[in-house]
């Protein structure tokens, strides 16, 4: 869960300042363009609005290839890239759990928040849930199928105001689903017992979600109530 | 639709459709660049419910909630502004003659926005949704400006002739057309995941060309798109430099140095593996361009003052 070390906020400011300037001068020209003020472009017009754009882009490049030179920059929130789709079963957890943080920042953090705390009580707290914890069979179903038919199983406690999880089964495939899980598992359900290497340690045993494990999940679907 | 101006007189009211117009096109502008910010910091599904927001009308305060409430709180605002043209327009008569079609285009365009918005949430954010989201928005951004555009040609009220100006019309129609596909691509390589397809530039993984297969051939695919693109935009611009409207000459000066910017950034977003804010304004230009050659088109297609020195 630690950041990768980022570049100096100084750089990361004007590289973001530059972008915002570049996106004001385009809503200006559009709203030239619009004809907002009264009156035809007067000569010059296109001369200055080059001088802006060529200003513009380099005031952008200069922040932004310091930026590219410190080579710290944590890729995106985005999901581009998918190096979860390239794990396995033999996978290292690490590296499993490590590609599944950047996927569970663009599918499960919006609502269980980048640090797992969760926005209770409508999206339950992933630090110490009974789900991390428990059996893998049980985390994975809750991940495919979301918690809408829940309230059929027997013994389920409905929280107020506790909203609907919604089902991945369709939007992930087995490899990003077990890097997320796996992710998960390591970082949230056991708190300070990370395993410090790959291997196959008891804990490792005990987190490592491994795709085929989500795709006998997914065979195994929701047992009926 | 063919122009009905009526004798020269200024249309009573078209000052104020245009101006209300030219506002709500300008906040479907930013929309779409928040748009490209929801998307890019995976905060589509930050409120997993529709249309309330974690069933409430304010949502928890958290960044990307915040963003895609914010993306359905201007939504909102942009509807607004919308109707008010449409009941403005259809409450006169010589305005609803004039820019009835154009309204009810763009009446058509924003509900089926407003639906697919709903789909992309429901649907929970599969590609062909949010892309046809994107690729709708953009559509209705044109009807918008063409309703600002044909306002205040009502308003000046001088019909003119009509040029035969024929050149610069096809390579504007058609740099118009080519700029649309390049950003609906550009959305299918951010909601197919493929921006990191290939990470270096300008080869895929040291190949200028590799196999155009799956991800590499959709982000390779938008790369081949950009060089050609950029091509068809240099020489249009330089075919419409000497055109008689000042503002298709004002846009021809200009998109030269919008495409250059919008490379720069397209590169750098490959190099720095798509940093959000580079991602954002990488959109932002392209529906610039896309919307300069709108207002490009529009005016060369115009009927031209009569007392207008060429």
């Amino acid at each position: 869960m630690s950041p990768a070390p980022g570049p100096p906020p100084a750089v990361l400011f004007a590289a973001q300042f530059a972008i915002a300037l570049i996106l004001g001068f385009e809503a200006w020209l559009l709203a030239r363009f619009l004809g907002w003020r009264a009156g035809e472009a007067r000569p010059g017009f296109a001369r200055r609005t080059w001088g802006l754009a060529l200003g513009l882009a380099v005031l952008f490049a200069v922040p932004v290839a310091l930026l590219a030179r410190s080579g710290a920059l944590a890729p995106g929130v985005s999901g581009a890239g998918m190096p979860w789709e390239r794990v396995t079963d033999d996978t290292p957890i690490m590296a499993s759990a490590h590609a599944g943080e950047r996927a569970y920042l663009n599918r499960c953090a919006p609502c269980h928040l980048p640090d797992g705390r969760g926005l209770p009580p409508a999206y339950p707290p992933l630090i110490q849930s009974v789900v991390l914890a428990g059996p893998i069979a049980a985390h994975a179903r809750v991940a495919l199928h979301g918690t809408a038919g829940l309230h059929a199983d027997p013994g389920h406690v409905h929280m107020p105001g506790r909203s609907v999880m919604p089902a991945f089964e369709g939007a992930c495939s087995d490899a990003e689903l077990a890097a997320i899980l796996t992710y998960e598992r390591v970082t949230f359900a056991a708190q300070g017992r990370v395993p410090a290497a790959d291997g196959g340690d008891a804990d490792s045993l005990r987190h490592h979600v491994r795709p085929s494990d989500v795709a006998a999940a997914r065979v195994a679907g929701r047992p009926a109530p | 639709m063919t122009p009905r101006l009526e004798g020269g007189i200024p249309v009573p009211g078209a000052v104020s459709v245009a101006r209300l117009a030219r506002g709500t096109a300008l906040a479907a502008f930013g929309l779409i660049v928040l748009g490209a910010i929801v998307r890019a910091t995976g905060s589509g599904l930050a409120c997993p419910d529709w249309p309330l927001c974690h069933g409430r009308v304010i949502p928890p305060l958290q960044t990307q909630v915040l963003l895609e409430w914010g993306h359905r709180f201007v939504a909102l605002l942009v509807s607004l502004g919308t109707l008010a043209v449409a009941g403005f327009v259809f409450a006169r008569a010589p305005l609803r003659r004039a820019l009835g079609g154009l309204v009810a285009i763009a009446l058509v365009l924003l509900a089926m926005q407003i639906v697919l918005g709903a789909l992309t949430v429901w649907k929970l954010l599969q590609f062909g949704v949010v892309t046809w989201h994107l690729g709708n928005a953009l559509l209705f951004l044109a009807a918008l400006i063409a309703i600002a555009e044909r306002a205040a040609q009502l308003a000046e009220g001088d019909p003119g002739e009509s040029s035969a100006d024929w050149g610069p019309r096809i390579g504007l129609v058609a740099a118009t057309l080519a700029t649309l596909l390049q950003v609906l691509l550009g959305g299918l390589v951010s909601t197919q995941h493929a921006g990191l397809a290939c990470p270096d530039f300008p080869g895929c993984h040291g190949m200028l060309v590799p196999p155009l297969e799956g991800l590499v051939g959709l982000q390779m695919i938008h790369r081949y798109g950009a060089w050609l693109l950029t091509a068809l935009l240099v020489g249009v611009a330089f075919g419409a430099q000497d055109a008689h409207d000042p503002r298709v000459r004002a846009a021809a000066a200009v998109l030269p140095a919008l495409v250059g910017l919008q490379i720069i950034l397209g590169v750098f977003n490959v190099l720095l593996a798509i940093p959000v804010w580079i991602t954002a304004a990488h959109l932002a230009t392209g529906t610039l361009l896309y919307a300069l050659l709108v207002v490009a088109t529009l005016r060369a297609f115009a009927p031209r003052p009569s007392g207008e020195a060429t």
